[in-house]
């Protein structure tokens, strides 16, 4: 075998080497934007069996600046969810996540798992909070942002 | 054989050699730059379908000009507030706290990084802008990650 083969040869294996290399590069970067894909759908998908309703809001006069919202909230979708990361919103002013403002109860006596927020399972939302207007509107939101709102008056 | 011959042979020996090397490395270079671009568009691209948020609520205050809107991240990547655009109506809010503020609120947070908007965390972005009644109007808010999303409003 001449020289000039042996170094064709080896120009070969460098060639053969490199392309192999860029090949493997992009079928990981392939595999990684298929795992991306499929983390989006797992999350749509979530969030399309996730939906709640608003069945009823009942307000309360309580003291000066303080009125007493109740809010029940049925799962009316397939998710179990968290009701601990549930949001609400009475005429677009967010309550914070803390007993003086707000609190959370599921009203089912047989619940299946007490600390979720089951399907069918409905949930009572204490707002404590002075409303000044006749007319008012509640939003309450789960953790795949998915809402409801209800319009009510005092 | 000749010394002629042989001399030529070498010199056609090292030429051939010289070119092919040069193929090699051209290659080479060629591989490395192609695989580098594929690679960060790849990211980004990854980056961008991992990334999502949920408008939850947006309100107008008459008396004090503000808009406040609340969002949620609803996606897996962690995102920065002070790469946060806000439009309204196709108009840019200078990313300045004369125009808006962006605050991680702190009882939708376990993390020690306030200028980090990490998923399941809500933002509470306030805007200085009188805005007109009985009108629609529309607001975007983008991400790092080329991520936007839309939702109307009117007050």
């Amino acid at each position: 075998m001449g020289a000039s083969n042996i170094i064709s040869f080896v120009m070969l294996f460098f060639i053969i080497i490199i392309i192999i290399s860029t090949t493997l590069m992009i079928y990981s970067t392939i595999i990684q934007s298929n795992d991306a894909i499929n983390e989006k759908q797992e999350k749509n998908l979530l969030m399309s069996q996730t939906s709640i309703k608003i069945t009823n809001i009942t307000y309360t006069y309580l003291e000066e600046d303080k009125d007493l919202i109740e809010i029940f909230v049925k799962n009316v979708g397939s998710k179990k969810l968290n009701f601990d990361e549930t949001e609400v919103y009475i005429n677009g002013i967010r309550i914070p996540r803390d007993t003086n403002n707000r609190t959370i109860n599921i009203i089912n006596e047989n619940t299946i798992n007490p600390q979720l927020w089951d399907p069918n399972e409905i949930i009572r939302i204490d707002v404590f909070m002075d409303i000044l207007d006749e007319n008012n509107y509640a939003i309450v939101s789960t953790e795949y942002g998915i809402k409801h709102n209800y319009f009510f008056s005092n | 054989m000749g010394a002629d011959t042989v001399a030529t042979h070498l010199i056609l020996f090292i030429a051939v050699l010289a070119i092919a090397t040069g193929l090699v490395i051209g290659i080479k270079n060629f591989s490395d730059n192609a695989e580098s671009s594929i690679k960060e568009k790849g990211d980004a691209i990854n980056q961008q379908i991992k990334t999502s948020l949920a408008i939850e609520v947006i309100s107008y205050n008459n008396d004090s000009k503000k808009l406040n809107v609340y969002a949620r991240n609803i996606g897996k990547t962690n995102l920065k507030i002070d790469q946060i655009d806000i439009y309204i109506n196709g108009q840019r809010i200078p990313r300045n706290t004369d125009n808006r503020t962006i605050t991680v609120l702190e009882d939708t947070t376990n993390s020690n990084t306030p200028l980090v908007w990490n998923p399941n965390e809500l933002i509470e972005i306030i805007i200085n802008k009188e805005m007109d009644e009985n009108t629609i109007n529309e607001l975007t808010i983008t991400t790092q990650y080329n991520f936007k999303k839309t939702e109307s409003f009117s007050i």
